[in-house]
């Protein structure tokens, strides 16, 4: 479905991503996890050609990125962003339909999409669509979001760390929310994130990215049972930790 | 006698002048508030349609930026004065052009500068977000961009409101009636009233303006479209029915016109109305109400550019946009002509009226009777103090001594050769509105003034003229000047014809007096009626 060949980038002097070879597959959630600066968020742009690559291809459905325009190809990948990036001077209906707008769809076409859209991400429309995004909780706008995304039917969605500005219950929440959303759509999508308990939980495949190359790519079950380097293996340190000390608590609050 | 207007208090000496002053300046309000609103309106729009691109593309590049600001910037420097003026000789002509150019690069720095400072406090994470969902970089710049930073480009558009409605008093001038006709006529004339009205109407169009503009930008911060819309109609409102409200204003069409004023015979006007212009002192004034009162007499229309700079009436009489105005033989013979030396009246005389003739096109049709020459003057006592009685006395005692002077004395040639003829160096040359140098000699600010020899003030705050032995200073006959326009009409040369040596100097100074003085004050038409029925052989 997406598919990096030897691809590097470089911003003026410092090379951020060197050779990169990584495969997605249609339907998969492949969540891409590394420490700050490693390359993960470069890597998710390079998909919808916010930004493009030094050297070597990417390609979406088979083909090229660059066979399209930029404009084009974007027009058919969602994405979202940690701060969920809402337009505040638009209203919750005109920021979902914003995509609808760009391809010129008629008023009523855009509003049904918007309610389908805002009933899919769990906020009732007559109740939302009107209100302005700094009237909303961090978790309903990252649904706005969400929905805004999904609007003109995309096939390939790219998260950027979707859930990091959110507060644990509704990240759980979320999480759980999008996975659904993602099998029943059917959809493509790369997960940006540094939290490893995150991508255990929610990834098909999990790519562990270390200074602009990957380090290992495999199941949640691969990567956690046998991590390929040390540094793979540090970043399970934290979910190692948290088992641990569940099971521990777990049995104390076996006693009655 | 005192003409001090602080220590006299305006509001109470002339309240008893008040009421038919301040009637005929409120009715000279609509004309002239209307041309402000026009000239001003015009001026922001097309400097909002200028900037607001330049502030896009300069917001985007680091180098257009720079350029943009930097070259409004300087702009911003020059004194809006001084940016009028010199839009006059880089356009060739006088009135709404320069006025309005001179306007627009005023009002685009503020405009430009918050265009870019509002695209550019735009987040990123917005502009990505824009581009992620695949909006081309317009589509990007009208959704998203614009919309976000237009509270801080209406901030921009108030501060350039107020800048431009406040320079455009500054337009009259250059020849583009304004507000500033009756701050600028007000401070001649010493009607305070004039310049109450006019500061007033121009406070109050200013601050209607931004209360209106900040409404604007409060509703758009609210997202509220429906008033925002309202408050955007009601500036376009305003704009539109400003800028026709000379239009609407009963008995004023086209040119100024006033109560009892000879309304031309329109089916005989063929050559269109008639270009009187007056620089800005009371004398001049004066003298164009009774050009205009002869020319409609004779059936002909005519319009008035009032106020206008020294250099700027001449050039714009040159170029003919202006057809008729009172000049002064020696300021002609040593600015426009170049010459250095005095020579005596009549010859003086021939020599311009020649010149004009031959290099301009332009008539001189003759003297009017009086002399409005450079005249240095004292206080009485002070005079008999030192023991000066003529410019040559002063020369040993000058380095104790501070000079008062008009705006231009300084710079003119005139000053050069007195200065050199007698060795004058003063201890202080101070520059005054000609209007409020006569207090000050009479308050003893300064000791000398180079007074005007035709204004009554010299004798009502009884001066003592002192002698030019030399003489370094030239003769200033007054005489009327005809474009080329109007050169050979044979209408208006008859009309004008019976005001040539038709004014002897002493009705010239009661005439001014009547304008200039505290009490019992009359309008410069009231003067001009005077005038024309006190002289002889009419």
């Amino acid at each position: 479905m997406i598919r990096f060949e030897a691809v590097s980038k470089r911003f003026s002097d410092r090379l951020v991503l060197g050779g990169l070879d990584l495969e997605v597959r249609e339907g998969e959630l492949l969540v891409l996890i590394g420490a700050s600066g490693c390359g993960k968020t470069t890597t998710l742009r390079l998909v919808n050609r916010l930004i493009e690559p030094t050297s070597g291809r990417v390609l979406v459905q088979g083909r090229p990125a660059s066979a399209v325009t930029a404009v084009e190809l974007r027009r058919t990948i969602g994405m979202v962003f940690q701060r969920f990036a809402l337009f505040p001077h638009l209203s919750v209906a005109d920021n979902v339909g914003i995509v609808p707008r760009l391809l010129g769809w008629d008023a009523q076409r855009t509003r049904a999409r918007v309610d389908e859209l805002l009933a899919l991400v769990a906020l009732p429309a007559e109740e939302y669509r009107d209100r302005a995004p700094a009237m909303l909780s961090g978790g309903q706008q990252q649904r706005v979001g969400l929905a805004r995304a999904l609007a003109a039917r995309p096939r390939i969605m790219l998260l950027d760390e979707p859930f990091g500005a959110l507060d644990p219950a509704s990240r759980d929440r979320l999480q759980a929310e999008y996975r659904k959303l993602h099998d029943a759509l059917g959809l493509t999508t790369i997960l940006v994130t540094h939290d490893m308990t995150e991508a255990l939980l929610l990834a098909d495949r999990i790519a562990v990215m270390v200074h602009g190359r990957i380090a290992q790519v495999g199941t949640p079950g691969e990567v956690f049972n046998s991590p390929a380097s040390p540094v793979v293996a540090e970043h399970l340190d934290a979910p190692r930790r948290q088992l641990s000390r569940l099971a521990a608590l777990g049995g104390r609050g076996n006693d009655p | 006698m005192h003409h001090v207007a602080s220590s006299h208090g305006w509001p109470l000496s002339a309240a008893e002048a008040m009421t038919p002053n301040l009637a005929e300046q409120l009715g000279r309000l609509p004309e002239l508030l209307g041309q402000h609103v026009r000239v001003t309106g015009l001026a922001l729009l097309v400097g909002l349609l200028l900037a607001l691109p330049l502030g896009v593309v300069a917001a985007r590049s680091r180098s257009v930026g720079a350029a943009a600001l930097g070259a409004a910037g300087v702009v911003q420097t020059i004194p809006s004065l001084a940016l009028l003026a010199l839009m006059v000789p880089l356009l060739g002509q006088f009135g709404f052009w320069p006025a309005l150019i001179a306007l627009v690069l005023y009002s685009v720095l503020p405009i430009l500068r918050n265009t870019v400072v509002g695209l550019r406090g735009v987040p990123g994470e917005l502009i990505e977000a824009g581009r992620a969902t695949g909006m081309t970089s317009g589509q990007l710049l009208r959704i998203v961009e614009l919309p976000l930073a237009l509270p801080v480009v209406l901030a921009g558009v108030r501060t350039a409101t107020v800048w431009v409605v406040g320079a455009a008093t500054l337009s009259t001038p250059v020849g583009q009636p304004s507000l500033g006709n009756l701050v600028f006529a007000g401070l001649q004339t010493r009607n305070w009233t004039a310049v109450l009205v006019g500061c007033g109407a121009a406070a109050g169009l200013a601050v209607t303006l931004d209360v209106m503009l900040a409404a604007l930008e409060r509703e758009l911060g609210r997202r509220s479209r429906g008033r925002a819309a309202l408050a955007a109609a009601g500036l376009v409102t305003l704009f539109v029915g400003g800028a026709l409200l000379p239009l609407w204003s009963p008995g004023v069409s086209g040119g100024r016109s006033a109560p009892g004023a000879i309304r031309a015979d329109q089916s005989a006007v063929a050559r269109g109305p008639v270009v009187v212009g007056a620089k800005t002192f009371t004398e001049q004034y004066i003298l164009a109400e009774a050009i205009e009162l002869r020319l409609r007499g004779a059936g002909l229309e005519v319009k008035r550019a009032d106020s206008l700079g020294s250099s700027v009436a001449f050039d714009a009489l040159r170029t003919g946009q202006l057809d008729v105005y009172v000049e002064y033989t020696g300021t002609l013979w040593s600015n426009a002509m170049k010459r250095a030396s005095a020579a005596p009246r009549w010859q003086v005389t021939a020599a311009v009226g020649a010149w004009l003739a031959e290099t301009h096109g332009i008539r001189a049709l003759g003297t009017l009777g009086f002399e409005n020459a450079y005249a240095f003057a004292m206080r009485r006592d002070r005079a008999e103090q030192l023991g000066v009685r003529s410019i040559a006395d002063l020369a040993p005692k000058a380095s104790r001594l501070r000079l008062g002077s008009d705006y231009e004395f300084f710079s003119r040639p005139e000053w050069v050769a007195v200065r050199e003829a007698y060795g004058l160096g003063f201890a202080g040359l101070v520059s005054f509105d000609s209007s409020l140098m006569y207090d000050a000699v009479a308050r003893g600010e300064v000791d000398v003034i180079t007074a005007f020899s035709s204004d009554g003030r010299i004798a009502a705050l009884d001066l003592v003229v002192l002698d030019d032995p030399l003489p370094a200073l030239p003769p200033y006959d007054a005489i009327l000047l005809l474009g080329p326009r109007v050169a050979n009409d044979e209408a208006v040369v008859k009309a004008l014809g019976a005001l040539v040596g038709g004014i002897p100097v002493d009705r010239m100074r009661r005439a001014n007096l009547m304008v200039d003085r505290a009490a019992d004050k009359r309008s410069p038409r009231d003067a001009a009626l005077w005038l024309l029925e006190s002289s002889p052989g009419r």
